[in-house]
């Protein structure tokens, strides 16, 4: 037979994997060296998803910060492909319009194919919503539910990472998609790096899994910040 | 890796006034994932010809469970036992089947526990009597076309679902896909494929793919040479999109 006859058919590039960041970059982030940290974890996990073999999906990154404005600082890219700029932190903490802005990315066919994996959607704060037109926050409880139940959104698998004691640990647990599952909460910014560290491990190892659009149940229960990482891939 | 191959070769490519021709094919290989990890194949088929009619099945162990590979192949197993205790039933009512194949897997299975052995399960049978039964649990596509009009069974809708139907892990039998046909006097071909090749097929392409394969397994004229030419096609799947384990299973009939 000529195999050639049978070319053309299979599709020719691994399928999406995404992993969407919602970044804190509000004032407060400026303080205990926590936006560095999460500069240098953030790039840390690019670089380990660049390393990862890609076979039956590939690991594309989008990051949206949110501060005074929500800014898309990387559209959904390859991880191989992105050349990662350091955030910086001022403002105040416009997190619903991040949610919206997330949402319709993910709602987006042509960002995120219809063949795409279950999207990561990680979100890191360290302080409340606050959005100076939505005080009472009526809209943001409206954007978070539409985020977490609505859409493409809703079956996203998601998780949050708390900064210290100003971080507002029950609403970031409403965004989380699963009830076993529990906000990581870091007290000392150089434990940032061990959340981010969990999230690229469960990623590469769901990527790499039978079914990438399942999370292995016992990630819901993990205890994020002292995982053993060699265990776990 | 084991595949459940149980086909009486007076049927494979027979020619009567009677049945008209037949072509049969089918073969599996390990994905590169499962080969990396020095795990077995996981898919299971079977093509079983009895004295009332033929089985086809293909299952695909939910992978991340530890006996997946024993669910898939009891799964095969368990359709051809209930297709036989079903034929004995006076009143054949479709519907039947399926708590007969649940019944008989989880005999199967024992003494694993059936969350470890969670499976996919497609299946035709095609009866003596001329009439074909298509039932699909989980992902993987089952293509039918009677007299050349080409159905898919079952289309998969959900995006980004963490969760697969299979055996061992369903709450109803609604979750199953069940379909018949009158194909008395009809030509007949048919195509089953687990995931691995039907989600990593380009999607406008599917159609013509399964067409391709039917049309050259009919200007084949040995058994082995189709079986052969699957085998090619799988085991020269584009590498990127190979992770996974593929498996095909088909027929024709004129």
């Amino acid at each position: 037979m000529n195999n050639s006859e049978f070319e053309g058919f299979v599709m020719p590039k691994a399928k999406m994997l995404p992993v969407i960041l919602l970044l804190d970059v509000s004032g407060s982030m400026s303080f205990d060296g926590k936006i560095d940290e999460l500069n240098s974890s953030v790039r840390e996990m690019i670089q380990s998803f660049t390393e990862e073999q890609v076979i039956q999906s590939e690991i594309n990154v989008s990051i949206i910060t949110f501060g005074s404005k929500v800014n898309l600082h990387t559209d959904l890219t390859p991880a191989k492909d992105i050349n990662y700029k350091d955030l910086t932190a001022h403002g105040c903490t416009c997190m619903g319009k991040a949610f919206d802005m997330a949402y319709e990315l993910i709602e987006d066919k042509t960002r995120v194919p219809k063949n795409a994996f279950r999207p990561v959607v990680v979100l890191v704060s360290d302080g409340e919503p606050y959005d100076p037109s939505d005080a009472n926050r009526i809209e943001f409880k409206k954007q978070l539910a539409r985020f977490t139940s609505e859409g493409r959104s809703s079956k996203c698998d998601r998780w949050s990472l708390a900064v210290g004691a100003d971080a507002d640990i029950d609403m970031m647990k409403q965004f989380l998609d699963h009830p076993e599952k529990e906000v990581c909460y870091v007290e000392d910014a150089a434990d940032i790096h061990k959340f981010f560290r969990f999230i690229s491990s469960c990623t590469i190892q769901r990527g790499q899994s039978k079914n990438p659009n399942k999370v292995a149940d016992d990630l819901f229960t993990a205890d994020i910040l002292n995982v053993d990482f060699d265990r776990l891939r | 890796m084991i595949y459940l191959l149980q086909i009486s070769l007076m049927l494979i490519l027979t020619d009567s006034d009677s049945m008209g021709r037949e072509w049969f094919g089918y073969s599996s290989v390990r994905g590169l994932l499962h080969q990396h990890k020095n795990l077995v194949n996981q898919d299971a088929y079977i093509v079983k010809c009895y004295k009332f009619g033929t089985v086809f099945v293909v299952s695909d162990g939910l992978g991340s469970y530890k006996h997946s590979d024993i669910g898939s192949q009891a799964a095969c197993k368990a359709v051809c036992d209930a297709v036989q205790k079903w034929e004995q039933y006076k009143d054949k009512d479709f519907r039947l089947l399926i708590p007969l194949v649940h019944t008989f897997w989880n005999l199967e299975i024992f003494p694993y526990p059936q969350k470890e052995c969670k499976t996919t399960c497609l299946f035709v049978y095609i009866s003596k009597e001329g009439r074909l039964y298509a039932a699909q649990l989980g992902d993987g596509n089952i293509y039918i076309a009677i007299d050349d009009e080409l159905e898919l069974l079952h289309a998969k809708e959900d995006e980004f679902s963490n969760f697969t139907s299979g055996l061992g892990s369903i709450a109803c039998f609604d979750e199953w896909t069940l379909k018949e046909y009158d194909i008395k006097e009809k030509s007949v071909s048919l195509m089953l494929m687990t995931d691995g090749v039907s989600e990593t097929l380009i999607e406008g392409k599917k159609e013509e793919f399964v067409r391709k394969i039917w049309k050259k397994m009919s200007e084949i004229d040995t058994f082995s040479k189709i079986n052969n030419m699957i085998y090619s096609i799988l085991h020269n799947w584009n590498k990127i999109n190979a992770g996974d384990d593929r498996t095909i299973v088909c027929y024709r009939k004129k």
